[in-house]
């Protein structure tokens, strides 16, 4: 008990390595959220006039909306009004490397993000969203060549507005949620990313989401369209630096896959998680929502959440296509007092749809894990297939796991399949492997990875490393 | 957030509370009194739920509550049917509209007694009982109960008695003459180093009128105590049942309850909770129900784990048909330091129509870290090697399928360790696979 004792403390202690805040000048917006608010976003980008009455819908449905009540921990208190909702690097226009800020570049050394050759090399196009405005694009152009967009949010509503106008707020409507309301009146930028006809995109897209000024919610929107027979893999991952007050993040992704199309989007989230006794940290609120529009078309969401004081998110997959199929892999580890809440939600509608959920959750400390989902099967959904595996691992007696599945079913020729187990790390297999001379140090981070392998598998490459990565360090002094 | 419904129903029952009609038994306790009045504020708040309230999302009771439904006080009706079980060899308690009726019931081998309305209330131990088990909190449909039942009635095990002999409390509904509304409830008392059995069978007759019927079951089983219990549910059509049961259970005792509905009832509503307080605890739950037409049953279970080395184990199987609706929730709670926990749980349907629905949450909670808790949920059809196999041997389609139903839900009838009951049910559910209108997609 001593030796768990002592170990919980040595995780507890384990700083944020990534917690720093970088200096760059940046135009800021006086807190607050009123029309005028979004008016001046608005006119600072130099939106087009459906998009302001869009906005201007979603903040009406927001003041109409109830803050949630159905989580199983104390919503924080959030004052909307005190939260600054636009944030923009002063420095823009710049054509090459060169022209940005030194220390901008050194965050992104910091964070192991190069935007030099070794990247280019390794075939990455990254759209950096620092704070709330693109920098810089890299592989814009080539990707042009074969027709596939890639750019900032901003832009796109510029250049191609047919499609945004088309697209945005299809998948996830102005009043889904009280954040996803919230983002829609609000967004500043986001990435936009359209693959056309026949297209497979012949690079990982990442983009990598930072949050820097002080006090400045990050609101995101992406939007991700594969058109029919078309490929896609989106990447995106995220550290923050170190602060005492809660920042509120709160994304919007809407992917849409046609006929044939297949979008495979992965996600890495390392927000500040706030210090031991959970203090500061993020609220990362996401609303992430795909469609497979078409018929056999497939969406495929994994995520390896390991920051955040609060992480609230179901990706989810709307199968309307027939034949189209949904993924869904997570790993969530917390520590500390960090909370996840997390899941998916896949509904089937088309007919031999296939559906696969792999949750796994880590929970250390005084941490608390949720996995939330729900897996409905409408009546003309025949023969659909649902399969879903949900493990919680327990690390340390004040912590917890929960699981609350929702499973609906319609059609007399579809089968579901839940299950979901609960323990902690045997001591047999910590004790087998300190006998073959690995220390419980070792042993304990192994056994994880083994238990996250199944996830982690599905990564890409670049992000498979970084995973890893990152749960070791979360598990630095997790002996258990 | 309030959001009850408050129709007509309501009215009619919050005026008749509220002019003190017949709401306080003769030589009631004033606690008991003071209780129901709690009880009725809370349920006077919240009305009854609907499916905005997480508890009843699945289930709608705006089609059990007519509006002409009436609290009728007086129960002596006669019966012809009491419901034996053929071949069990048990002592027979009759409850006619939930009251206690002599003429009809058998008295009890020893170790074992009942006591019906009039000598509960009389008996202190057993009225300051009443309610302190089951509280309400948030529950309107319990509040409800409490703040109107009419009848109660008490087994109690005695210290260190084996009672062999099962009990067979038959609880019998029957001719209405308009729609009527019947609270009414049960305190069982299991002795320390007791054992016995507990059989419930509900069943109506003859009912014309829409009957709606709220029980509540309180049982409190005491240190190294075993009870069997088990519940059959035969009502008919019309008849509207809500049931909240919740046991305490003390150091090492052990609870097998058994839930079996194959009855033709309308809406069927069963929570049913287990507090494990003690250390040690063995709590068995098995559950088997086959819908058709446009049944609706659900059955919620609630494990609360608050002490260690508590085991549970939880099979639920159902198969649906027509038109029908199946909701099964399942919650495990293991609090902070029940170390050791086992629990498992598992829901199995046979969904065979497209117009039935199944609605399965099986949800886990957990604080603490030692411990090892699944759950299995499954939605899905016949196997067709199965059929494939039992047609090639000369049996016909249809009767293929009912076969398989049948073997499906036998898994959870042969749990039944009482060979009688395990006719019994095994009928029931032949009889229910043969009604004329079965049909198999």
């Amino acid at each position: 008990m001593s030796k768990d004792q002592e170990l919980l403390e040595t995780l507890a202690t384990s700083e944020y390595e990534y917690g720093f805040s970088t200096d760059i000048e940046t135009e800021i917006l006086p807190p607050g959220l009123n029309e005028d608010t979004i008016r001046f976003i608005s006119a600072k980008k130099n939106e087009p006039e459906w998009l302001l009455e869009y906005r201007l819908k979603a903040l009406k449905r927001f003041h109409e909306m109830e803050k949630p009540d159905w989580q199983n921990f104390d919503f924080p208190e959030m004052d909307f009004q005190a939260i600054s909702y636009y944030a923009a690097p002063k420095k823009k226009q710049l054509n090459s490397l060169d022209e940005v800020d030194p220390e901008l570049l050194e965050t992104f050394a910091k964070l192991g993000i190069s935007l030099d050759e070794q990247k280019m090399l390794s075939g990455v196009a990254v759209d950096v969203v620092f704070d709330s405005v693109s920098v810089t694009t890299t592989f814009k152009e080539k990707l042009a060549e074969i027709g596939v967009i890639f750019c900032s949010f901003g832009e796109a509503v510029q250049e191609h507005p047919e499609l945004v106008k088309k697209y945005l707020g299809t998948v996830v409507p102005i009043g889904d949620n009280l954040f996803a309301a919230l983002n829609a009146a609000v967004f500043s930028d986001g990435s936009f990313a359209y693959i056309p006809k026949g297209v497979r995109c012949p690079m990982e897209l990442s983009t990598y989401f930072r949050i820097n000024a002080m006090n400045s919610g990050q609101f995101e929107r992406t939007l991700v369209i594969a058109d029919e027979g078309s490929y896609v893999s989106y990447l995106e991952g995220c550290t923050a630096p170190m602060r005492d007050e809660n920042q509120l993040h709160a994304a919007v992704v809407e992917l849409i896959a046609l006929d044939d199309a297949e979008i495979k989007y992965s996600t890495v989230q390392n927000w500040y998680p706030g210090d031991k006794d959970g203090k500061g940290g993020v609220y990362n609120f996401v609303t992430k929502r795909g469609i497979c529009k078409g018929n056999n078309s497939k969406i495929s969401w994994t995520q390896v959440e390991t920051g955040s004081s609060i992480t609230w998110k179901y990706p989810s997959v709307i199968l309307k296509g027939d034949n189209s199929s949904g993924e869904f892999y997570s790993v969530a580890l917390t520590r500390n007092r960090q909370i996840a809440d997390t899941g998916t939600k896949m509904i089937h509608l088309g007919k031999n749809t296939k559906s696969r959920i792999i949750s796994k959750g880590i929970s250390a400390g005084f941490s608390h894990n949720s996995y939330r989902g729900l897996v409905s099967i409408h009546s003309n959904a025949t023969n659909s297939r649902n399969f879903t595996q949900c493990d919680s691992l327990l690390i340390g007696d004040r912590c917890g796991a929960h699981t609350f599945p929702y499973i609906e079913g319609k059609n007399s020729t579809s089968i579901v399949e839940h299950e979901a187990t609960t323990s902690k790390i045997g001591e047999d297999q910590v004790f087998y492997l300190n006998q073959r001379g690995i220390d419980s140090e070792k042993a304990v981070a192994l056994i994880v990875n083994g238990y996250a392998r199944e996830v982690l598998n599905k990564l890409p490459m670049e992000f498979a490393v970084e995973a890893q990565k990152l749960l070791a360090i979360s598990l630095d002094g997790s002996v258990g | 957030m309030k959001q009850g419904l408050y129709n007509k129903f309501y009215n009619y029952l919050t005026d008749r509370f509220e002019q003190k009609q017949s709401t306080v038994l003769p030589f009631e306790s004033e606690s008991l009194t003071g209780k129901r009045n709690h009880a009725f504020s809370v349920f006077k708040e919240l009305g009854f739920p609907t499916r905005k309230n997480e508890e009843w999302k699945f289930t709608s009771l705006a089609s059990a509550l007519k509006d002409d439904l009436q609290w009728t006080i007086d129960h002596s009706h006669s019966v012809t049917n009491t419901n034996k079980i053929d071949n069990l060899e048990a002592s027979h308690i009759v409850l006619v509209n939930g009251k206690y009726a002599p003429e009809l019931s058998d008295a009890l081998p020893e170790g074992i007694s009942f006591y019906e309305t009039s000598a509960v209330l009389a008996e202190p131990r057993f009225a300051e009982k009443i309610a302190s088990i089951a509280t309400e909190q948030d529950s309107s449909m319990l509040a409800l109960n409490t703040a109107f039942f009419t009848e109660i009635s008490v087994l109690h095990v005695a210290k260190n008695a084996l009672v062999e002999t099962p009990v067979h409390v038959s609880h019998v509904f029957t001719v209405n003459v308009h729609p009527e509304f019947i609270p009414y409830r049960m305190l069982i008392i299991a002795e320390q180093h007791s054992e016995a059995t507990v059989i419930e069978t509900y069943h109506s007759e003859s009912v014309v009128h829409p009957l709606f019927i709220s029980y509540v079951s309180e049982q409190d089983v005491h240190e190294s105590a075993i009870l069997h219990t088990h519940m059959i549910n035969t009502l008919c059509e019309n008849t509207y049942f809500v049931q909240h049961r919740e046991v305490l259970q003390a150091r090492d005792s052990v609870v097998n309850n058994s839930n079996i509905s194959l009855s033709e009832v309308s809406l069927l509503r069963n929570d049913l909770n287990f507090q494990l307080q003690g250390t040690g605890t063995e709590t068995n739950l098995l559950g088997a129900y086959i819908l058709t037409d446009s049944q609706h049953v659900d059955n919620h279970t609630l494990v609360d784990h608050q002490s260690p080395h508590c085991h549970t184990n939880e099979v639920y199987k159902g198969v649906l048909l027509d038109s029908s609706h199946a909701v099964f929730n399942g919650k495990v709670f293991v609090r902070q330091d029940a170390q050791k926990t086992r629990a498992f749980q598992q829901n199995n349907n046979l969904l065979l129509s497209d117009n039935a629905t199944v609605n399965s949450k099986p949800q886990l909670e957990i604080f603490a870290d030692d411990v090892k808790c699944s759950h299995g949920s499954t939605i899905g059809q016949m196997n067709d090697e199965a059929l494939f196999y039992l047609q090639a041997r000369g049996i016909g389609k249809d009767l293929a399928k009912k076969m398989i139903m049948q073997s499906f839900i036998f898994e959870v009838l042969e749990r039944l360790t009482i060979p009688a009951l395990q006719d019994y049910t095994s009928e029931l559910l032949f009889k229910k696979l043969q009604s004329e209108n079965l049909t198999v997609a």
